[in-house]
């Protein structure tokens, strides 16, 4: 009698269970809807309009003006260029440098742990801080220019440079985070069955052949979503491109990303209406890229 | 599941949406005194007033002292002093967004045109003659600055800072020069005094500091309220201070792999800079032992004496609930015996004109900084402040960086954004 639960009592535990479940949820559903999504439907509505924070009674709509503009606004190019520079270089060498360091320290070598942890520690640091050093280290006089000038380099100070600054940006950007990806393709590496290289193994394969014929096949999917992240993250671009250039995209614009431009837009001319609208023309792009990221990395899915 | 588990994971998670609503607390501190504990009866109920100021340790401790003097005065008035941390600005705007800011807060002489055209503040001529605020005592040139395109006063001013020159004493003297008083000296000075590890000048290559140099050369940044930069006596002025920094004879603190001015004069990386009198406290820190003089800012051969000033004002919030306590609030904090308090510090320079002199009595080093303020521009460009800065900036930027810029140029593009941003 003890042991034989009628349909009932199991119905009972089931929705007990399910609501225990939702409980659960609540807290982080709740923090999602009001600080996340609320806000961005919110900031939809707003581009449509012309929006200042000051006072809220002075803002009208103007439909599509916002867009109008920002399509014909110079500065919005030069941000977007800038932006798609730094992601164009940004995201291949982390992916790269990422799946190599990950499949390394995937291996069985010394001082495995010490590789694994001294690559990622850069990810856990802050963003500013980590500016501030590296802008000392390439000044005028700063390490990095004195390391570079044995190989004939003029030394300069890179941030105040139009044409060294955003690529300074860019080692920043990429000391800090290929650590992060390391982490990923070592786990996507760990999936892979050892009976696949052992197989490889007794056909003769080299090392090069394992890699590109085992490892890098099925890690597509890794590799597909270190992508998309590291898209998404290097087109929202904000802390380091701010630092450097004080909050002014300098010296010259050469540092002005789309996020910052939308900042400066958004708290410097109080203009919060436009600022909406170039974040969602943000969103729209970044949204393509990943569709489109989808399409061409869905026909090696089919294998698995 | 068994009822006891279900009931420990509700508890959990009550604990949990605790936590979460607990963190989302705001940064305040709170001075304020329990009058009720010493025994009073209230009739009146309690009025709660905020006031918003800089992040800054010692400006907190400052306001809060006032506060509480304030409070001794009026007990039936509650202050509560935020500090907003980060960047001022935006907090305060996002704040007035959701009409939870601060009754009185801090206003710079740069935001305060936008912050007033937008209608966040409260206009205080009524104010001041109900309550009697002997509005005479403070610098015309501050009370000005506040004074919206309506013509309605928006803020008192508070304290104000000049900017002169900082000399190493003992680097002139070494070399038996004496402070420059002219361009042609200055380049000289800084020539003479330029070595391989020290160089002769430290300068902030923005119109905050380089103001002083349009108006030396008779140009300006304004003309009857308008913002108009590109004049040939700008040309003059822009192209001899980038000249300076194309020299050897002078930097940026970014080159020179610091921060700021204060950093690259206080570590003796240059011989001389142009600052303000924030810096005397800053090198009292970190250089105690350097010996420094002050002068005024170089002038063209000829020139008037020029100085810029910065000041910064309290406001009044158009949310505010409790306007008439807020003035008195106000009125407080920029009172003689607050002022004094400001004066006493030895941190900047109250505007009080009675006060200004009580600052130089017991600190002379502030004596020249109290002198320029007759001679000061003011930071502020009407309600396109942020565009007109950040355009001759980018001037500015773009003559030292870019080979052969044309000075005229720049200044005619910097004048046409400037004009569009005033048209929308």
């Amino acid at each position: 009698m003890i042991f034989a639960k009628g349909k009932k009592q199991k119905k009972n535990a089931a929705f007990e269970e399910a609501i225990a479940g939702y409980l659960f949820m609540l807290p982080v559903l709740i923090g999602l809807l009001v600080f996340l999504v609320g806000p961005v439907i919110y900031s939809f509505i707003i581009s449509f309009k012309d929006f200042t924070f000051l006072n809220t009674d002075l803002s009208k709509w103007v439909g599509l003006e916002n867009y109008k503009n920002i399509l014909h606004d110079k500065m919005f190019h030069k941000a977007l260029w800038n932006t798609l520079r730094y992601t164009l270089v940004v995201v291949p060498i982390q992916t790269i440098l990422a799946l190599l360091l990950g499949y390394f320290c995937s291996q069985d070598i010394k001082f495995k742990t010490f590789f694994r942890s001294a690559y990622y520690l850069p990810s856990v640091t802050s963003s500013v801080a980590v500016t501030a050093i590296f802008m000392f280290l390439f000044s005028g006089k700063g390490l990095a220019n004195v390391f570079l000038s044995n190989f004939g380099f003029q030394a300069k100070s890179w941030f105040a440079d139009p044409k060294y600054a955003l690529p300074l940006c860019m080692i920043i950007a990429i000391w800090t985070t290929t650590g992060t990806y390391m982490i990923l393709f070592m786990a996507g590496i760990t999936e892979i069955p050892k009976s696949l290289y052992e197989a490889a193994q007794v056909d003769g394969a080299t090392e090069v052949q394992k890699f590109t014929n085992i490892t890098l096949p099925l890690l597509r999917p890794t590799t597909f979503f270190v992508v998309v992240m590291g898209l998404i993250g290097a087109l929202q671009i904000f802390d380091y491109s701010f630092i450097i250039s004080g909050g002014n995209g300098g010296p010259v614009d050469s540092t002005l990303t789309v996020v910052l431009y939308l900042y400066r837009k958004a708290f410097s001319h109080f203009e919060m209406g436009y600022a909406s609208a170039i974040a969602f023309i943000l969103f729209i792009i970044i949204f393509i890229l990943t569709l489109l990221q989808k399409k061409l990395l869905e026909s090696g899915f089919s294998r698995d | 599941m068994s009822k006891f588990k279900s009931l420990v994971s509700v508890g959990i998670t009550a604990c949990m949406l605790s936590m979460l609503l607990a963190g989302c607390g705001g940064q305040k501190t709170d001075s304020s005194l329990d009058e009720s504990s010493k025994g009073n009866v209230e009739s009146k109920e309690k009025i709660e007033l905020k006031v918003a100021c800089y992040s800054d340790p010692f400006e907190i401790e400052t306001v809060e002292k006032q506060a509480n003097n304030f409070m001794e005065k009026y007990p039936n008035i509650n202050v509560k002093v935020e500090s907003l941390s980060g960047d001022f600005w935006q907090v305060l705007q996002t704040r007035i967004a959701s009409q939870t800011e601060a009754d009185i807060f801090y206003m710079d002489s740069y935001q305060s045109p936008n912050f007033s055209k937008l209608g966040a503040l409260e206009p205080l001529d009524a104010y001041i003659e109900k309550n009697n605020t002997d509005i005479a005592d403070f610098e015309k040139s501050l009370l000005d600055i506040f004074v919206g395109e309506d013509g309605k006063t928006y803020g008192i001013p508070k304290d104000y800072s000049t900017l002169a020159l900082f000399y190493n004493k003992t680097l002139l003297e070494e070399k038996g020069l004496v402070p420059p008083k002219t361009w042609a000296e200055l380049e000289e000075v800084a020539k003479q005094l330029t070595t391989e590890e020290v160089v002769g000048l430290s300068l902030e290559n923005r119109i905050d500091r380089l103001q002083p140099f349009l108006y030396a050369a008779d140009g300006g940044m304004m003309e009857n309220g308008k913002p108009v930069v590109n004049t040939p006596e700008n040309a003059e002025a822009l192209s001899y201070y980038v000249n300076l920094l194309k020299s050897p004879y002078a930097d940026t603190p970014k080159n020179l792999g610091v921060g700021w001015n204060g950093d690259s004069f206080g570590q003796g990386l240059s011989a001389m800079t142009i600052e303000g009198n924030w810096m005397i406290s800053y090198l009292k820190e970190i250089a105690p032992e350097l010996d420094y003089g002050v002068v005024p800012i170089p002038t063209k051969e000829n020139g008037p004496q020029v100085s810029m000033s910065f000041t910064c004002a309290y406001s009044m919030s158009k949310n505010s609930k409790n306007k008439d306590e807020a003035y008195l609030l106000l009125d407080y904090l920029t009172s003689k015996e607050a002022q004094l308090m400001v004066a006493e510090e030895g941190r900047a320079i109250p505007s009080r004109i009675s006060m200004g002199a009580e600052l130089s009595t017991n600190f002379p080093i502030f004596t020249e900084f109290v002198e320029q303020a007759k001679y000061a521009s003011p930071y502020v460009y009407g309600s396109a402040s942020a565009i007109v800065v950040e355009q001759i900036n980018k001037a500015a930027e773009e003559l030292l960086i870019i080979e052969d810029a044309d000075v005229n140029e720049l200044l005619e593009r910097a004048q046409n954004e400037i004009d569009k941003a005033l048209a929308k």
